[in-house]
């Protein structure tokens, strides 16, 4: 080959490769030259201008942020929006004022309502530390007036869970699993809002979250919710007088970290619906 | 010519040669001219076509590449100024996210702050060319006391008369503190709902320092036209507005009608000047998406056109839909609004208005030759739409009323101490 045609070959393979690189393996090539201004910057600062970092602890559950929602499900040293016990009050204003207190302008009642809720919701947490919960905090409540003009709180207890929760760290492929299931009920009528129903409630749910979690290595009882129906005045009267008319309608939702070559959303909510209600 | 010096001294040698001879020495003639290579010595040049248009071909792709990418970098503003190109079409190249507001003009409308003084027509003008012996209302101003004008109950403001010309400021904001505090019942329940909802839904710790309801802005209104009795119409859509009037000499203000969303007030009337006062909840319910697109009577919220410039407007224009949404709705809102406002005054919204979100000084009519003396709030009462409670003195033992005020409610309305909105969390062998 002439020295030409060598000049030639040169000057295109200049002029050539940047903006093919450029074009073909632009961001390769962005990550490849921040990478070396990276290591030009550490190699200066660290060796002259700066002291030694304080050591900041390793998060040793840094992994679980890889994935949307697993820390929040699975970190067991704090109360995350992960994991709640949703709860419910249907009040008159009579109710929703201490006994003996003078009824307030009736601007001033969605006020009292919503400033009460925190105080009121609080103790539903008894039953959880009775049952599903190390630790429990009242973490959102919201109130409405409905159409009946009665006032229905709605929280959200936080807890901390009394069970494991399984190692989710050995799953290969991992995904996140949710399904939810209505907790089946004896009898024609919906069991009372009482402490007793809902710490049998919640001690089913979780029942069922154990067995869960022998299958497929973890669970995580994510929410449980504690619905108050109240029966019609027309239904109390076929009805032994003194009946409750709060009634609790209670929905598990159950979260497992399960290989998705295996297990979809789809299999996992048909596995929670026939263990909940396996007629 | 060729500069092969071999052949030179080729051609000098058999001149010699001739000379010795006694020859005649052949004439020099140029040699035949022959395109040589760059690169090989004295190699015949070739023609490369195929190379040399490739070549052309990656220069100019380079060049272009980097053209457009240089291009695209350069600031917005230096290539609108390069390109000469119209704004609108300058908004759709910068993309809705990257029309900013500013410090004079926000998303729905210009902002004039003190020292500079809006007006209808033109630039801000300096308020020294307005007034003089200029002493600002704020926060610490004294007032000597309250008079109330009573609300307008039923939507029936008085009409101007042939005589008379009707100017009107619209606003959202005022640009300095007012002297007062002033809230219903209503409001300081709401105010309290919203600091509750802080901290029961949105995890907030409870602060009652900084979330004060009550507060009021005041706007200078500078009017110079003596041309005719003036029907004045101050309107505004956000926290009350005490309106500070400041004639001209020869200036003479028949009528107020003060339309405002909160409870407001006027300052420095003249003696035969009365007052009206409409409060938009009295008629219109509080505003929502779409609500006040519909025409209505006593449709009295005082919406402001959207203009081109509002930065709301100009991200419409660049293809935001929430914007275009938005100002859809400003703009029907407007169109709602003008029809009352015609049916009650006899004249568009926009004629002789200073329309603009916030101001701190405002002038109607012409700018005046010389300035006139301004009138300062301290020392004279203010005409007052009275509500449940109100508050005057120094800014501080205001807002020590108004939070002790907030304070005793919210206390009755838990039922207990502040400290139940969030209660502390509970371990089971705490149990």
């Amino acid at each position: 080959m002439s020295g030409g045609k060598i000049s030639f070959v040169i000057f295109l393979l200049i002029l050539g490769l940047p903006i093919a690189g450029l074009n073909y393996l632009g961001a390769d090539i962005t990550k490849w030259t921040s990478a070396i201004a990276e290591s030009g910057i550490t190699g200066v600062s660290g060796s002259e201008t700066e002291t030694p970092a304080a050591e900041i602890p390793e998060d040793s559950l840094a992994w679980m942020d890889a994935v949307p929602g697993l820390r929040a499900s699975f970190v067991t040293d704090e109360i995350t929006p992960g994991r709640y016990v949703g709860v419910h009050e249907i009040l008159t204003t009579e109710e929703l004022l201490n006994a003996g207190e003078a009824q307030p302008d009736s601007a001033l009642l969605e006020l009292y309502a919503a400033a009460r809720a925190p105080a009121r919701l609080a103790p539903y947490c008894a039953d959880i530390l009775e049952t599903v919960g190390l630790v429990c905090d009242v973490i959102r409540t919201e109130t409405f007036q409905n159409r009946q003009g009665k006032w229905e709180i709605r929280g959200q207890l936080g807890y901390i869970p009394a069970a494991p929760l399984g190692d989710a760290s050995v799953v290969e492929n991992g995904q996140l699993l949710n399904a939810r299931a209505v907790l089946p009920q004896t009898g024609d009528l919906l069991p009372p809002n009482d402490p007793a129903t809902r710490t049998a409630m919640l001690t089913q749910a979780q029942d069922f979250c154990d067995q869960l979690r022998a299958q497929f290595g973890n669970c995580v009882l994510s929410r449980v919710n504690l619905e108050v129906h109240e029966l019609w005045i027309t239904d109390l009267e076929a009805l032994p007088a003194g009946t409750n008319p709060q009634r609790l309608e209670t929905t598990a939702y159950f979260t497992v970290f399960a290989d998705q070559t295996v297990l979809d959303a789809t299999g996992f909510a048909e596995i929670v619906a026939t263990l909940v209600n396996p007629g | 010519m060729s500069d092969d010096r071999r052949q030179q001294d080729f051609a000098s040698r058999l001149n010699r040669i001739a000379h010795e001879r006694g020859e005649e020495p052949p004439m020099p003639t140029d040699p035949p001219r022959r395109e040589t290579s760059d690169f090989n010595y004295n190699a015949a040049q070739e023609r490369h076509p195929v190379r040399n248009t490739l070549i052309w071909m990656i220069v100019l792709a380079g060049l272009g590449t980097g053209g457009y990418f240089g291009w695209k970098a350069l600031p917005p503003d230096f290539v609108a100024l390069v390109s000469g190109s119209d704004a609108e079409s300058d908004d759709l190249a910068l993309g809705p996210e990257n029309i900013l507001e500013t410090d004079t003009m926000s998303l729905e409308g210009p902002i004039v702050t003190s020292p500079l003084v809006a007006q209808a027509d033109g630039a801000p003008l300096d308020l020294n060319l307005v007034v003089s012996n200029a002493s600002l209302t704020n926060g610490e101003t004294q007032i000597t006391d309250l008079i109330p004008i009573v609300r307008n109950a039923r939507c029936t403001l008085r009409a101007p008369s042939d005589a008379e010309k009707v100017m009107g400021v619209r606003i959202e904001n005022g640009g300095m503190t007012a002297p007062i505090h002033a809230l219903s019942n209503a409001q300081l329940a709401a105010q309290l709902l919203e600091n509750v909802r802080a901290v029961t839904q949105d995890g907030e710790d409870y602060a009652n320092d900084n979330r004060l309801g009550g507060s009021k802005s005041s706007v200078d209104v500078f009017l110079t036209d003596t041309s005719t009795p003036i029907y004045l119409v101050l309107q505004n859509m956000g926290p009350g507005v005490i309106w500070n009037l400041h004639a001209a000499p020869d200036v003479t203000v028949v009528h107020v009608a003060l339309i405002g969303s909160d409870f407001s007030g006027v300052a420095n009337k003249q003696t035969d000047t009365t007052i009206e006062a409409v409060l938009v909840g009295d008629f219109v319910p509080p505003h929502q998406y779409g609500a006040d697109d519909a025409l209505r009577d006593c449709m009295v919220r005082p919406w402001r056109n959207p203009q081109p410039d509002w930065i709301g407007a100009r991200k419409a224009t660049a293809g935001d839909l929430s914007y275009q949404n938005q100002m859809y709705s400003y703009t029907k809102g407007y169109e709602a609004y003008n029809r009352w406002y015609t049916g009650a005054f006899g004249v568009d919204a926009g004629l002789n208005t200073v329309s603009l979100r916030d101001a701190a000084h405002v002038l109607l009519g012409p700018v005046p030759a010389n300035p006139f003396d301004y009138s300062e709030m301290a020392g004279q009462p203010l005409h007052m739409m009275p509500t449940d409670h109100m508050f005057t003195g120094s800014q501080a033992s205001r807002e020590t009323a108004v939070a002790q005020l907030q304070n005793s409610l919210l206390t009755a309305a838990i039922g207990g101490d502040v400290g139940a909105l969030n209660p502390p969390a509970m371990e089971r062998n705490s149990q």
